[in-house]
């Protein structure tokens, strides 16, 4: 009988009103893995970052190996042994691989990088990372780098590892090796924490599986042996109604056949391979998968940030594409980023300057000398018709909420007069009540006779605004649901769908 | 009218401005409006200088200010839109040294002094367009490769002068006559600089070009995703940069109508310390051509100052840097205390 060696008791964690976990229990074993699964804001990353030190729970507690601990930093904990590999690496290009192996948050001192060396050389060879170390981390594939990150980890020889999301940089082979790995300190007597979207992964990998819902945990149904992947991805969904799509009634008589987005034979630079898909004017039509499946390439492949090695592109717009993200918004595609901070707007600017910045500087249709005034009330109707809550359009972009920014990035875009939308995870960081207004508006746009394709880390989106989801795995279009079938179970069962999910990067 | 004035360089006080009604409001928010930090910080020191010395309120000494004035403000607005989408040209001295020297020579040849200056604006332009390809085809930053190329333009300057003096230039000419000389009672290059001030203020507020400059500024990635040619507009900036170096020179020619082969030389240090002073943020996004006007003020200010107090030479260059870092101190204390009275108001 293994013992528990870190548990949370009762935690509860609240953001202003919003309640992210609500009276959560956990047992973390030691010498074995925990998979953690739930949907997006189900409060995986709430409750990781409690267990790692990074937030401090409202109630409850955490005890490790029978002591209360009250951690104020990762700092702290990393001194008790909790070691936490996030998805953003924090690890520091610029420094050599050996280098960054000696920075551990809260360790004082300094080991010269030749003793590092010595020390990591064995554990960076069973992760079966081979580089000089000497050189720099920049030098690194983001894979790499993330092995370096765990690599690190590993060296404090941590009585609970925690990993958010540990394979979705890495390829096929080097999850393998990962997983092998973990089994061996799991021997070892590690405690392991284990969080992925990758469910069919995890569970592989898993000896026993919590589930969160809305900030709960759900049980499983009793079983004998590991729980297979239909009861993990109906206790993360629950019970919801199945046929609920508010928005989609009379969608279908404005769907046209005249000048589709058509993709043909087409091959990306990375894995993306698509014989054959179209999406018509006045459809919107999701496009699933995990990282890597394929979408982000397929995305970017579209809006010409990657160019097309082979195959044919046919725009809405019946212009010739070309591999330019200028070619490409000049072709009438527009491209809500899911990266809004970095790619979607300038924050510092004014409402007015965003809003025209694509048809005034990127195509160029206000002409040399641009009114304010003018430019300042087109953004005013705009926005007004968009449902963004403002005082003026002087004012900076920054200072509103997610879900108001995102509406004035929807307002740049719909000012260009685009006949294709791309919409890259478009509900990130947006409230729900901006949310049913977003649905509204995207409906309201495939209306108007044009192609929109999503994505969405929350399955629940295609629901609510997709016609028909083409499921990517492995770079190709692995499934199309539609009708009965679009549901959230069927699109996440089958984005895990085949064995070797996490394809090449 | 008055809140358009005021509103220069900013939109979110354009909307402000235009949101308040009451003469009250309106009062307040002229005191609000980007400058005034500068403003105050420019009177303090013309106080400072002007009280205990009234002569420098002569006629006389204005003239020589602005003279002076003109020569690193002409070449501080070009900088603004440099600066303003996060790029920096070092090599302007050099760039200024080089049309000098090559329109004085080209007018020593017997070259009329109109096409010589004509040819010399080109110069110019094709100086600084040749910073922004070379940066576009390493892929490096502007700053680093005007960093090599201050000392080829400087160089060439040497080379083509000889590093010697050139005199002789025909003084009786219709060109220096108008811009060695006074207009309205003003030094000409006072004037040209009023009028490259204005135009420029307006390329960069009400244009497409400029809107573009300050859409890099405020977010160089987002800009290029929505399709903005970056490298394109650099190329344009650093040209209209370079141009107006070889203008500043002309003037410089015009007025002394003789070159000595080092002038120009730290030129770029002053044309940055005066944008820089005058508040475009070295992380891009904001910036005014009023402001770098200012900026230019001050910094000659100080120097007049420096020389009607008769400071040790010695001391004189500590004296100025300590000035220049009251002056931006001072600036960021009044937007600092503006932007907290902001958020109070917002959350009220």
């Amino acid at each position: 009988m293994t013992q528990t060696v870190y548990s949370v008791r009762g935690v509860t964690k609240r953001f202003g009103r919003q309640v992210a976990l609500d009276n959560v229990n956990i047992d973390i074993q030691e010498g074995s893995v925990l998979g953690l699964v739930g949907s997006n804001g189900a409060g995986k990353s709430t409750l990781m970052r409690c267990l790692a030190g990074a937030l401090k729970p409202d109630q409850g507690e955490l005890v490790l190996a029978g002591r209360q601990l009250h951690m104020n930093s990762m700092h702290e904990a990393w001194q008790a042994g909790i070691a936490f590999v996030s998805q953003e690496l924090n690890l520091f290009p610029a420094l050599s691989i050996a280098e960054n192996l000696c920075l551990v948050p809260g360790r004082r001192g300094w080991r010269s990088a030749a003793r590092m060396a010595d020390e990591a050389g064995p554990v960076l060879e069973r992760l079966g990372f081979r580089a000089n170390l000497a050189a720099p981390l920049g030098s690194l594939s983001l894979a790499d780098r993330q092995l370096v990150e765990i690599a690190r980890a590993l060296l404090q020889n941590p009585r609970v590892f925690i990993l958010d999301e540990p394979t979705s940089a890495l390829h096929a082979s080097e999850v393998d090796r990962l997983h092998n790995i973990l089994r061996e300190l799991k021997w070892s007597g590690t405690a392991i924490v284990y969080i992925s979207h990758f469910i069919e992964e995890l569970l592989g990998v898993s000896d026993t599986v919590a589930v969160l819902r809305d900030g709960r945990r759900v049980t499983l149904p009793e079983r004998p042996g590991p729980p297979p992947l239909p009861d993990v991805v109906t206790a993360m969904l629950g019970d919801k109604p199945t046929n609920l799509s508010p928005t989609k009634g009379g969608a279908r008589e404005t769907i046209s056949t005249e000048n589709p987005l058509r993709l043909t034979n087409l091959r990306g630079p990375i894995a993306l391979s698509v014989d054959r898909m179209e999406a018509r004017r006045g459809e919107v039509v999701g496009v699933a998968g995990l990282a890597g499946a394929g979408v982000e390439e397929l995305f970017a492949v579209l809006f010409g940030r990657l160019p097309v090695v082979r195959g044919e592109i046919s725009l809405p717009s019946g212009g010739r594409h070309k591999a330019n993200s200028a070619s490409a918004v000049a072709n009438g595609i527009a491209y809500v980023p899911a990266d809004r901070k970095r790619l979607g707007l300038a924050l510092d600017q004014s409402i007015a300057d965003n809003v025209s910045s694509v048809r005034g500087l990127g195509l160029g249709r206000d002409g040399f000398v641009i009114s304010g005034r003018r430019q300042a009330e087109r953004a005013r109707q705009r926005c007004a018709a968009t449902g963004v809550k403002m005082a003026s359009v002087g004012q900076a972009v920054g200072s509103l909420s997610g879900g108001n920014q995102q509406k004035v990035v929807f307002a740049k875009w719909i000012e260009a007069d685009p006949t294709l939308l791309l919409l890259d995870d478009p509900m990130r960081g947006v409230d729900i009540g901006a949310k049913s207004e977003l649905y509204a508006l995207i409906r309201q746009l495939a209306a108007e006779k044009r192609v929109v394709v999503i994505y969405s880390s929350d399955p629940a989106d295609y629901i609510a605004v997709a016609d028909r989801v083409l499921v990517f795995n492995g770079g190709k279009v692995a499934d199309e649901l539609s009708g009965n079938q679009l549901t959230e179970h069927r699109i996440v069962t089958s984005m895990n769908g085949s064995s070797g999910v996490s394809a090449c990067v | 009218m008055r809140a358009k004035l005021i509103g220069i360089g900013s939109n979110r006080l354009l909307a402000r401005v235009s949101d308040t009604s009451s003469p009250v409001a309106r009062a307040m928010s002229l005191a609000r409006f980007d400058e005034a930090g500068l403003l105050i910080g420019l009177i303090v020191l013309v106080l400072i200088i002007g009280i205990p010395h009234p002569e420098f309120f002569e006629f006389g000494s204005i003239k020589t200010l602005l003279r002076q004035c003109a020569l690193v403000g002409i070449m501080a607005f070009g900088m603004v839109y440099l600066v303003s989408m996060t790029d920096i040209d070092l090599s302007v001295g050099g760039i200024y040294a080089v049309a000098v020297t090559a329109s004085a020579l080209m007018i020593k040849s017997g070259i009329d002094p109109w096409i010589a200056v004509l040819l010399s604006l080109f110069i110019g332009a094709a100086l600084g367009a040749f910073n922004s390809i070379v940066t576009a085809a390493l892929d490096v930053p502007l700053i680093i490769v005007s960093l090599g190329t201050l000392s080829v333009f400087f160089g060439l300057n040497l080379i083509i002068s000889d590093a010697s003096p050139i005199f002789g230039m025909p003084r009786d000419h219709l060109f220096f006559r108008i811009f060695g000389g006074e207009f309205l009672g003003l030094p000409a290059s006072a004037w040209v600089m009023f009028a490259v001030g204005v135009a420029l203020h307006f390329l960069f507020f009400h244009t497409r070009f400029g809107a573009t400059v300050r859409a890099i500024g405020a977010n160089r990635a987002a800009a290029d995703f929505i399709g903005v040619k970056v490298d394109r507009v650099r190329l344009y900036a650093t040209a209209l940069t370079g141009m107006l170096c070889a203008l500043s020179a002309a003037m410089t020619l015009a007025y002394f109508k003789a070159v000595d082969p080092s002038m120009g030389e730290q030129k770029e240090l002053l044309v940055i310390a005066a944008v820089v002073i005058g508040g475009t943020s070295l992380a891009g996004g904001s910036g005014t051509i009023l402001g770098a006007f200012l900026g230019v003020l001050i910094i000659n200010v100080i120097d007049s100052g420096i020389v009607f107090f008769g400071v040790d030479p010695n001391y004189a260059r500590f004296v100025t840097g300590c000035v220049i870092l009251a002056a931006i101190a001072l600036d960021r204390f009044v937007k600092r205390r503006r932007q907290l009275s902001d958020e109070l108001q917002s959350h009220l």
